[in-house]
């Protein structure tokens, strides 16, 4: 009886073991889908939601991200340093990780062509300890009900070339052309690094010089945003940029250039 | 003799003697113009025209003219000489000298015409060269402690060289511009290099052919197909604005390029848009009565580049256009078409995709009923027109790579201006899915948009100088937009009926007086999602700017800006300010300083999902300068500068990306501006 006892014992040890190893259990997405046109590449914001059941402090991380037909096949497959996600959490408890994702319009019109409406985007999450992955939903509509989205962007100084030498007091500006699909609200900011700024990982600094909030829909030319004067009160080489922090997007914001002479 | 028969005579005589001199002497006289006293005329070498035996009564009715101004005031004559004595040195190149003789009948003879040419040389027509350099060494005196392997050494040095210069001789001219640039951190510049050239445009132009090569924007007119072209490249074209003719072709860079190695812009065959563009006048007698225009390109390039961000997919194609724009009703009437078709490959030749082909067509009709109105002595303008634009869903053209495709719209607007009043409005509809593809469904956009802008007349007091109220000679401006989406035809993630309705009103305010300016706008939007797949949004915003200079020596410009988007879904706020102040100030002729402060603070709540946003950034940046030695021309100047700045970071929901830097650094500036005459 007691050898017996034992034995079942130990079978449920074992069993109850299995079913509860610290591993990511499940992935989901905010939002769950979003529409993305057949003729134009975009961005789309979503968040991963990874939810681990490991028991103090935990990396959750996704090295790698694939473009899928809904019939599996493997349209593209990254695994750049810029494709990896992760996050530091507290578990058991659920990874919120944000990621603005370039939708190639090219992949799109492929598995149109296939025959399907909509491309799957594939993360799979790890802790170490196990792995679950998701599928985020792009379904294709036509250009206008679009999701909200940004397609490209172009910056160029007021003598419509990418770099300046500016004499210093001199007004001068820049403009972004930014195209859209859809409509809604685009929220980003004129940033400047002046010479010399940079913080203690040896980046430069931008500072935010002026804040854009406005309503905007897809146009057959891009919606022009003017920055404002630019800072010439220190000689040398500044930075500047656009960023647009709403909605995200899923490039590398471009940096332009200028110089301020005597 | 008979006295009676002498009388006759001697009176005869008198009367031969005493006519106008003029009427015999006009058949005859010919002014001739002097040689230059050198090999070649110079721009402040005197004119002077010679007319041997010129009666004084006969000089005072002549009128000299130089390019059709008339400069005989400023003629003197020395026997028979006159001479033109230029105020200051005429330009290189071509000039007409006239003598014009006033007859006592009224009429005007012309009596002398010549073509002179003012030169720099006997080779050259005119050469100049310019240089405008700055060269910046500093150097960081404290850094608070900055140290590890990705900061930057204490040490830079950066510069700016701006060449021109310029020939011309006959029918030729050569222009060249060039801006290079130099930075030790290499790590801050576009290509990790020291050096590079930042952009160049040399220009060669004889008779009507010009080239180009370097940075310039195409000259092919804007249409579907091609919008503001300016990049690095190559063109070539032929010219005769008076014909209103031009053909051209060109080899320019598809996305930009900065740097040296981008070499001229259409060397690389996976970065180069190529074409051809035709644009005529073809009614001789009429040429501002009808234009045609056509353009053909093609190439590869990406919608990511140096100064752009976008899908880094390496796309081709080809586009090809015809333009018709003609003016009716006594230039009353304007009406414009186009057609464009285009060829485009979404994943570059070769690859798995095949090229789409699709086309696209543009009318617009514009009327103005009337031309150059005036309403109560002032001008009156009033114009309504039409416009339809069809672009079909895969339409698309390397050279216009942003726009956005797949539209069917029917537009109309109308405009008013008077008095400083300015009325623009629109209402548009459109469809899109324009290729009727399967299972995309459909949506229609219905667009109002009203733009109002008034600026009352300046006005003057009798000395001119001009008349401004306590609140300064301002300018107001009202615009709203109004855009409604609905599905109008189903697919299986769109169902019938409201998609978004979007909306935005902004009012601004500017204030300019004599030696200060400020401007305030306000904005309000909202947006409603009916799908229930996005927020519904509003957002309120103003911005204040101002800009005043006390005194000579003392100048102040403040900002501030608020938003505020509601997201009317979740109930949260995300509140904005982003605020500056820049001060200048002038303590000699030889010292200035200036301080600029910038704020910018965000705050937002969260929904579980989205994280909460508590974060504010302060920079401060102080400098003092002393201008040791101001550049002329041809002499350096040098200036020295203290300059501090101070960068806080405080993020009060993750502390741990709070930061603050401050950094001091001790610079000398050497500008040089040499240049030959």
């Amino acid at each position: 009886m007691t050898r017996l006892f034992c034995i079942v014992l130990s079978l449920v040890l074992f069993f109850a073991a299995s079913f509860t190893h610290a591993a990511v259990t499940g992935v989901n997405t905010s939002p769950s889908s979003a529409n993305a046109p057949v003729n134009r590449s975009v961005s789309i914001s979503l968040i991963w939601l990874a939810t681990s059941n490991t028991v103090g402090t935990v990396a959750v991380t996704s090295t790698q991200a694939q473009f899928r037909t809904p019939a599996g096949q493997v349209l593209r497959s990254s695994s750049s340093s810029s494709k990896i996600l992760s996050k530091s959490i507290t578990g058991p408890g659920v990874a919120s990780i944000r990621e603005s994702v370039l939708v190639p319009t090219s992949l799109v019109q492929r598995s149109l062509k296939l025959g399907f409406n909509r491309i799957l985007y594939r993360r799979s999450f790890d802790d170490g300890g196990g792995a679950s992955n998701t599928d985020m939903v792009f379904y294709f509509t036509s250009t206008g009900a679009a999701s909200f989205a940004v397609s490209g962007i172009a910056l160029r100084f007021d003598n419509k070339e990418a770099t300046q030498i500016i004499i210093q007091g001199k007004k001068s500006y820049a403009y972004a052309d930014i195209s859209v699909v859809g409509s809604g609200l685009i929220k980003g900011f004129w940033e400047v690094a002046r010479p010399n700024a940079v913080n203690k990982k040896g980046e430069p600094i931008f500072v935010p010089i002026k804040q854009v909030t406005r309503y905007i829909k897809s146009s057959s030319r891009p919606m022009r945003i003017k920055s404002p004067t630019l800072p010439t009160d220190i000689f040398g080489q500044h930075q500047l940029r656009f960023r647009i922090q709403k909605p995200g997007v899923g490039f590398q914001t471009p940096i332009i250039r200028y110089f301020v002479s005597n | 003799m008979n006295r009676k028969i002498l009388v006759q005579a001697v009176c005869c005589a008198l009367i031969t003697l005493s006519a106008p001199i003029s009427s015999s002497f006009a058949a005859s006289w010919t002014p001739q113009l002097l040689a230059p006293s050198g090999e070649i005329r110079k721009g402040s070498e005197p004119i002077r025209i010679q007319i041997l035996g010129l009666p004084a009564r006969v000089a005072k009715t002549l009128t000299f003219e130089v390019d059709d101004i008339d400069v005989t005031s400023v003629v003197k004559q020395q026997g028979d000489v006159f001479t033109f004595t230029p105020t200051q040195a005429m330009a290189k190149g071509n000039h007409t000298v006239r003598v014009v003789e006033n007859a006592a009948d009224s009429s005007i003879i012309e009596r002398g015409i010549w073509k002179i040419d003012i030169r720099k040389s006997q080779g050259l027509r005119e050469s100049s060269a310019a240089l405008n350099a700055t060269v910046t060494y500093s150097r960081r005196v404290s850094d608070d402690g900055l140290i590890g392997p990705d900061i930057p050494g204490k040490n830079q040095g950066t510069g700016s060289f701006q060449f021109s210069g310029a020939a011309a001789n006959k029918n030729w001219r050569l222009k060249a511009n060039v801006d290079v640039v130099y930075n030790s951190q290499t790590d801050q510049t576009q290509r990790k290099h020291a050096w590079d050239v930042a952009q160049f445009l040399i220009t060669h132009s004889v008779g009507a052919v010009e080239t180009n090569i370097g940075h310039h924007a195409i000259a092919a007119p804007d249409s579907l197909i091609i919008q503001g072209l300016n990049r690095r490249g190559i063109s070539v074209r032929y010219h005769k604005p008076e014909a209103g003719f031009n053909f051209g072709g060109f080899a320019v860079s598809g996305s930009e390029v900065i740097g040296a190695t981008g070499g001229l812009g259409a060397g690389n065959p996976d970065n180069r848009i190529s074409g051809l563009s035709l644009t005529a006048r073809p009614l001789r007698s009429h040429r501002n009565k009808l234009e045609i225009s056509s353009t053909v390109l093609g190439g590869q390039g990406s919608e990511a580049g140096d100064a752009e961000g976008g899908d880094p997919t390496v796309v081709s194609g080809s586009a090809v256009n015809f333009v018709a724009d003609a003016n009716f009703l006594k230039q009353k009437l304007r009406i414009r078409s186009e057609i464009a078709a285009s060829r485009f490959d979404a994943d570059g030749s070769g690859n798995a995709l095949e090229e789409e082909s699709d086309n696209a067509h543009a009318l617009l009709l514009q009327y103005t009923p009337w031309l150059d109105k005036q309403v109560k002595g002032k001008p009156f303008g009033l114009q309504f027109g039409f416009e339809n634009k069809r672009l079909g869903t895969f339409f698309r053209s390397m050279a216009n790579l942003s726009a956005i495709a797949d539209k069917d719209l029917n537009r109309g607007f109308f405009q008013l201006n008077w008095s400083g009043f300015d009325f623009q409005a629109s209402l548009g509809k459109e469809k899109d899915n324009v290729n009727d593809i399967a299972g995309l469904g459909q949506a229609e956009t219905t667009q109002t948009v009203l733009n109002v802008t008034f600026s009352p007349e300046q006005k003057y007091k009798k000395d001119g100088s001009p008349i401004t109220k306590w609140w300064g000679q301002p300018n107001y401006s009202l615009s709203y937009f109004k855009s409604d989406q609905k599905v109008i035809k189903a697919s299986p993630v769109l169902a019938l009926g409201k998609l978004t309705s979007t909306s935005n009103l902004e009012g601004t305010a500017a204030f300019t007086y004599n030696t200060w300016d400020w401007s305030v706008s306000l904005s309000q939007g909202k947006e409603e999602d009916f799908t229930g797949s996005g927020p519904d949004t509003e957002t309120d915003g103003i911005n204040l700017n101002a800009n005043f200079r006390i005194g000579e020596k003392l100048t102040i410009s403040p900002s501030l800006q608020f938003s505020t988007i509601d997201d009317q879904t979740t109930g949260i706020d995300a509140d904005t300010t982003v605020a500056g102040l820049t001060v200048g100030y002038i303590i000699n002729s030889k010292v200035n300083t200036s301080f600029s402060y910038n704020l910018n603070r965000e705050e937002a709540g969260t929904d579980g999902i989205i994280a909460a946003i508590d974060r504010e950034t302060t920079d401060y940046t102080v400098a003092i300068n002393w201008v040791v030695k101001n550049p002329r021309e041809n002499r350096p100047g040098l200036t020295l500068s203290l300059q501090g700045s101070r960068n806080e970071v405080v993020d009060s929901i993750d502390p741990t990306q709070s930061t603050d830097t401050t950094q001091v650094f001790l610079t000398a500036t050497i500008g040089w501006n040499p240049r030959t005459k």
